[in-house]
């Protein structure tokens, strides 16, 4: 089973995750953002 | 962010785009915010976990990892940079922040330190907001990122728009009692009670550092077009990581949101096992500052100097309309080729909003791309009509200039057109 980590959850992280699940459907992706936000517009 | 301060963007929640429920429920990818990764194992392919919020650190296996610590802000070590109302504006809690202590204290003063794109596009909120604005930089000149006979149309957009541009001062220190009242600067003392740091960012790699992974380019992480670190199995990609200039083929570190999100569509289909390559980024970046576009893509002709060409440059001002239709404005195109091929190295563009100057500064962006020399610009067949452009448009009329200017030939050409 693949499992894709990310860490930062802002423009690169959610994007690659994303794209990651749209090549992966069953992959297992978690992401870990130090802050109370992600994917947001700087 | 500058934009939700300022008041154009109503609500935070406009700026962002999926939640963590939404992550979940329509991409199935667990989002853990207030979760901050502490170590890297690299052979043993896990991460160690905190949970800020209090709960219990957790191992977290992986078979691929990326990086995407993204950058902070870097703020200078002076007196007074912890009193209340000094920010940097780096991430949304930053916003958030400026937007509490403006709500509580109500400034009157502020001083923005850095006249770079986040530096105006805060001048422009915080005069939006009524506020008298300061602006101190360091260099001679605003906008540092382009060359000063463009930054001196921003530097007198930003004094009509009552900012006060004071250029080549060093932030010394920030004085008041629990709360910013005063900035010192080289020459003198401005009064202030908000005090926002644009200065600059640093890439997020201490992480990375610590496990072993290689740095390049301004103390970045290195990738290859793999978006590869040196490490097996381990990624990075955006604001922490570097990238390659396409214009120099040299490694670079060119942090930009649009960058980052388009290394990390790449470095996601990486993760896969996809061989995607990112090939890089040739610095394009616009900035708003009030009514005027300022831009910029390549190579300025210091920079294509330092990077071993020998450049010629031309500089001229156009309408983007003809005189006799309404509307439209006047830009400042400024143009880098290299001298003994014509090729376009890179672009500066200043105009008023209106002047559809973004327009031609991604013209040249994608002839930058392409190699194009300063003979296929003036034969460029870009679109007509008198709404949009002149017959000839400005970035064709930039090419006839250039062309002059890198083979010689003196066949008429002026800024004003081809009569």
């Amino acid at each position: 089973m693949e499992k894709f980590v990310v860490i930062g959850g802002v423009a690169a992280g959610t994007t690659a995750a994303t794209r990651a699940r749209r090549c992966c459907p069953d992959a297992e992706i978690t992401m870990f953002e130090q802050g109370d936000f992600v994917s947001y517009a700087g | 962010m500058p934009y939700l301060i300022g008041g154009v963007t109503a609500d935070y929640n406009n700026l962002i785009a999926r939640t963590p429920a939404e992550f979940r429920s329509l991409n199935n990818i667990d989002v853990r915010t207030r979760h901050r990764v502490t170590a890297i194992e690299p052979e043993k392919r896990r991460v160690l976990v905190a949970d800020l919020a209090g709960g219990e650190n957790s191992l977290v296996e992986y078979t691929s990892l990326l990086v995407a610590t993204g950058a902070v802000a870097f703020v200078p070590p002076v007196e007074g940079r912890d009193l209340d109302g000094v920010f940097p504006l780096r991430v949304l809690a930053d916003a958030l922040g400026i937007m509490d202590y403006i709500s509580r204290e109500t400034p009157t003063r502020a001083v923005v330190v850095g006249a770079g794109p986040i530096g105006l596009e805060m001048c422009e909120a915080l005069r939006r907001l009524g506020m008298g604005v300061t602006l101190l930089e360091m260099a001679e000149q605003v906008m540092p990122l382009i060359d000063p006979e463009l930054a001196s149309d921003v530097q007198a957009v930003l004094e009509r728009e009552g900012v006060t541009c004071l250029l080549g001062e060093r932030l010394e220190g920030i004085e008041g009692a629990g709360r910013a009242r005063r900035v010192i600067t080289g020459s003198g003392a401005v009064e202030a009670d908000l005090v926002i740091l644009g200065i600059g960012i640093r890439p997020n790699v201490g992480l990375a550092s610590e496990a072993g992974v290689e740095l390049g380019a301004r103390g970045a992480i290195r990738v290859d077009r793999n978006l590869s670190t040196n490490l097996p199995g381990v990624f990075a990609a955006g604001d922490c990581a570097t990238t390659t200039n396409t214009v120099t083929g040299a490694e670079a570190w060119i942090p930009l949101g649009s960058t980052a999100r388009k290394q990390g569509r790449a470095a996601g289909e990486r993760l896969s096992g996809a061989d995607t390559q990112f090939p890089g980024v040739q610095g394009t970046s616009v900035v708003k500052c009030f009514d005027l576009t300022v831009g910029r893509t390549g190579l300025t002709p210091s920079e294509a100097e330092a990077a071993g060409f020998e450049p010629v440059d031309t500089v001229m001002e156009a309408p983007s309309l003809h005189e006799y239709y309404p509307d439209g404005g006047n830009m400042h195109l400024k143009l880098t080729a290299e001298k003994e091929t014509g090729r376009l190295l890179g672009a500066q563009v200043v105009g008023e909003m209106e002047s559809g100057a973004d327009r031609r500064l991604d013209v040249f962006a994608m002839a930058v791309r392409a190699s194009l020399s300063a003979d296929d610009l003036q034969y460029l067949d870009l679109a007509y009509a008198p709404p949009y452009s002149t017959a000839v448009d400005a970035a064709i009329i930039a090419g006839n200039l250039l062309s002059g200017a890198v083979y010689g030939k003196t066949c008429g050409c002026t800024p004003e057109g081809l009569d």
